[in-house]
């Protein structure tokens, strides 16, 4: 069963008002972590905990949107797995251009 | 997880590279202890050299679908994996492209330009752009970022416990039409 991913308000605004992306990026984006977060989460849990037995994770989606490259950097909590619920609780983002 | 066929292919791209230019590396070997004639020399020569030319077409390709790749978006496991797949082709290619220039050198002492050489030296060129391409985007996602403050993430799991969270639903809604 995939996991429900729910997103804290003040990332999916974050994700909304990205500079400079397209909104097919934009689109890719979102349905990246969605997609990614409810069918992998298990995978991402065991890969990259924030710490030794943390329920906390990061999950980093990989872009080229318009000659730059996007790097983000998502951070759920998956306290609530058991349950069947991961949490999208903080994204950041680095972009540099696409190397000629 | 991932599914990606690319990373597979340019293992085994680079493997083929490799062994190939161990063999080429063998005969130089073999013709500078017991040399053949020298047109039988100069043939395995060409041969090698106009291998290793079509194994650079091949690496170009497998960058192009790198790029490719990378447009229609990866997890950050998946764009490592696929970064360090092509990049082992471009160092196999350079390997392949050493040992054929010594096989050229020792088929031919007279250190005449041969045929097809400048070509070769040309498509170096183009490889080493796309190598260092390559690297820079692998420096970019490795590069170390600083922790994420825990009292903002702390912040954040309170209020998603008092509701203020969208479900996937509600996302998708609103990407699909601003005005949800």
């Amino acid at each position: 069963m995939p996991y429900i991913v729910n997103t804290f308000d003040e990332v999916e605004a974050y994700l909304h008002a990205l500079p400079g992306i397209s909104e097919n990026g934009r689109k890719r984006v979102i349905e990246a972590y969605l997609h990614d977060l409810a069918e992998h989460a298990d995978d991402y849990l065991r890969r990259a905990p924030l710490a030794h037995e943390s329920f906390t994770f990061q999950y980093e989606y990989v872009l080229i949107d318009g000659g730059s490259c996007y790097h983000f950097r998502f951070i759920a909590d998956g306290s609530g797995m058991p349950f069947g619920v991961v949490q999208v609780i903080y994204v950041d983002y680095e972009v540099r251009p696409v190397p000629a | 997880m991932s599914t990606l066929l690319l990373p597979e292919l340019a293992r085994e791209s680079a493997a083929s590279n490799r062994r190939l230019a161990r063999s080429v590396e063998d005969l130089r070997q073999r013709e500078e202890v017991q040399p053949t004639l020298p047109q039988a020399g100069t043939g395995s020569a060409r041969e090698a050299l106009r291998y290793t030319l079509f194994r650079a077409a091949e690496a170009s390709s497998l960058w192009q679908g790198t790029v490719a790749l990378f447009q229609d978006g990866l997890d950050g496991h998946e764009a490592r994996d696929v970064l360090q797949a092509v990049l082992e082709v471009f160092d196999s290619w350079f390997g392949l492209v050493k040992s054929t220039r010594d096989l050229w050198h020792t088929t031919d002492p007279t250190g005449a330009s041969p045929e097809g050489l400048e070509e070769l030296d040309a498509v170096s060129r183009d490889i080493e752009l796309l190598k260092t391409a390559a690297e820079e985007m692998r420096t970019f996602l490795n590069r170390s970022r600083p922790p994420v403050d825990a009292a903002v993430l702390e912040k954040a799991r309170q209020a998603v416990v008092q509701g203020r969270y969208k479900t996937p639903e509600a996302v998708r809604a609103r990407l699909h039409d601003p005005q949800a």
